[in-house]
């Protein structure tokens, strides 16, 4: 009798742990694409910045250029926002394998330049978009949080090329960010600074940020 | 809270795929032998105890079952009017050859005690007032009383199944049936139903009897024998056809019985936990019986944790101000859970499959592809509910038969 019960607990682990490291296979596989599509997003955001660098040091008529940066600008930060949200979306699944934590702090690096291009775009072409910048915790993820993500989501919707929406973990160990969060006296996450001069602390619903944004 | 999610989880898929492993280890191993059953040597008496409260719509289709039922010897039938207030009585009176006792209401067990008290057959054949063992049930089920075997179940199946909850509660049965004989191989056959069921009397008496205060006497009353080492058996080919709830109210009513009957025999016998002296009561039925409930009452609360969530979920959405639905990110994502999700759905399937294979050598097959699928993904996520609802009745000690 005691045989069959080890028969099948062998069997239920052989199929457990078959079935756990293709799960495993699965995550890895998530990750070299994540790995890929941001050497990808790297390479995009190095032609977008040697290419404004370029018109900033050669060209005479650097305003020509404007509407050419902007919008490759505002391309590579569609493509690193689509990106966050895939990582945020594979975090979720890849709960055993947590190397992911990596390519976010690489995400936020690139995030983080991508917000400062913007700010030298916007003074350089005088550009009227707005910049939303949140900066939310990778660790302590609250109920308020997920609320916070879903207004912000929301707004981005909304206003499409308006605004420029930055979103990073700010309670990752990069340097700049706490030297961000120093400039703008940010004290505690989630926080929400708009146009690099108001800064909200989370929750903030739709009707208090419209009143700020405009689009 | 995640991390626990997780685990919970994994355990949910690792005990699903164990017993679904184990059931079909169990049914390779003995394929040939489900429907074999031993030559008879002889046909002891029997006595048939038909208990029967308020049947009058049934009693008279049920004794005459029962009286054609073949046997190379005469049969004894007792009906006991379980304090009838309608016509119960009056009708199974006026129907030759059989033995009509009439006794105030006392409950189901009682009325069997009743009865096997004024047995004289070695083998009392209980079958429930609506009820109709096919004509060789006899035949077929008392050969397999050899020594130690103290009872004999059979196959039950739903009588006329015509509505939705009927097919429903027909594959049920269906599971019910092979998956019980499935027991039988590891002594652990946990139940004899009581739409028919054989003991013999002398064991039956000697152990009491049925338990008067459990809400199920037939479970109880397999694991007194399992307890004592004594052997129930299963004939997988002896159809016995029973009505069923057609409401859901009476549905979950019946089901809510069966619940607490099993949480009070599981609550009897929980001193055996482990212990090895007891038949496989302490080292299978028991730790079989508390993961179930245990992983059941955990899914419950783990759905009422993420319908909790989504209240709030709505509520925030309303004073936030976003929009609830969305954002519509349909990444095809198989990770860990859902691989093991697949290995446990596939192995489900493979399982349903095989017990219908053998179950269709006997019993038509469930025709409709629907009902399969409403039974797998709807009928069955009930019971959790009902458990819950069982637990709560039993713990607070609100119940009767």
């Amino acid at each position: 009798m005691k045989k069959i019960f080890l028969k099948t607990l062998a069997l239920t682990l052989l199929v457990f742990i078959i079935g756990f490291y293709a799960g495993i296979f699965f995550d890895n596989l998530r990750l070299e694409e994540v790995k890929s599509r941001m050497t990808e997003i790297d390479n995009l955001w190095n032609d977008v910045r040697l290419l404004q660098s370029f018109i900033q040091e050669l060209s005479d008529n650097k305003g020509s250029y404007c509407n050419f940066l902007l919008e490759e600008n505002l391309k590579v930060g569609d493509k690193i926002y689509n990106e966050g949200s895939k990582i945020e979306e594979y975090e979720k699944t890849n709960r055993f394998t947590p190397t992911l934590i990596l390519e976010k702090e690489r995400y936020a690096l690139l995030d983080l330049q991508f917000w400062l291009n913007s700010i030298d775009l916007k003074n350089l072409c005088n550009a009227n978009y707005s910049t939303v910048i949140y900066l939310y915790s990778q660790y302590n993820k609250t109920v308020e949080q997920g609320f916070q993500d879903r207004v912000l989501w929301d707004l981005k919707q909304k206003c499409g090329p308006e605004i420029i929406y930055i979103t990073f973990p700010a309670d990752i160990e990069i340097s700049t960010i706490e030297v961000i969060k120093n400039i703008y006296n940010i004290e505690k996450i989630p926080a929400i600074l708009i146009n690099e001069s108001i800064v909200f602390y989370s929750p903030v619903t739709m009707r208090e940020l419209e009143n700020y944004i405009r689009c | 809270m995640d991390i626990v999610i997780d685990i919970v989880n994994l355990i949910f898929v690792f005990v699903g795929i164990y017993f679904t492993f184990l059931f079909m280890l169990l049914f390779f191993a003995h394929e040939k032998r489900l429907f074999k059953r031993p030559k008879p040597r002889e046909f002891p008496s029997i006595s048939i105890i038909i208990p029967a409260h308020n049947e009058e719509e049934n009693i008279k289709e049920t004794i005459e079952n029962a009286k054609n039922l073949d046997y190379p010897r005469d049969k004894e039938i007792i009906i006991v009017d379980d304090g009838s207030t309608d016509r119960t009585f009056e009708i199974a009176k006026k129907i030759k050859g059989v033995k009509v006792l009439r006794k105030k209401r006392g409950g189901k067990a009682n009325a069997l005690n009743f009865g096997i008290k004024h047995a004289k057959g070695e083998i009392v054949v209980c079958i429930d007032s609506d009820s109709y063992p096919e004509k060789s049930a006899l035949l077929k089920t008392v050969p397999f009383f050899e020594k130690n075997v103290a009872a004999v179940t059979t196959s039950v199946f739903v009588k006329d199944a015509k509505g939705i909850l009927e097919r429903l509660q027909e594959i049920e049965y269906m599971m019910i049936a092979w998956s019980r004989k499935l027991f039988e191989y590891l002594d652990a056959i946990y139940v004899t139903p009581g739409p028919m069921s054989l003991y013999k009397k002398d064991i039956l008496q000697k152990l009491g009897g049925f338990d008067e205060k459990n809400l199920t006497e037939d479970i109880e009353i397999a694991w007194r024998l399992i307890k004592h080492n004594y052997k129930i058996k299963m004939s997988l080919d002896t159809k016995v056809f029973t009505s069923v709830p057609k409401t859901i109210k009476k549905w979950w009513h019946q089901r809510l019985r069966w619940n607490i009957g099993g949480l009070q025999t599981t609550a009897k016998y929980f001193s055996l936990f482990m212990k090895k002296d007891f038949g496989n009561i302490g080292t299978f039925l028991l730790p079989l019986f508390s993961i179930s409930y245990a992983l059941s009452i955990i899914g419950i609360l783990f759905l009422f944790y993420i319908g909790f969530n989504w209240i709030r979920y709505l509520i925030g959405s309303f004073i936030f101000g976003f929009n609830p639905i969305g954002p519509f990110l349909f990444y095809f994502i198989p990770d860990i859970f859902f691989i093991l999700v697949i290995i446990s759905f596939l192995l489900t399937a493979f399982y349903i499959r095989m017990n219908f294979r053998t179950m269709k050598k006997i019993v038509e097959f469930p025709k409709k592809l629907g009902d399969l699928l409403l039974y797998v993904f709807i009928y069955i996520c009930i019971f959790p509910f009902n458990l819950l609802h069982s637990s709560i009745k039993f713990i607070t000690k609100k119940y009767e038969w």
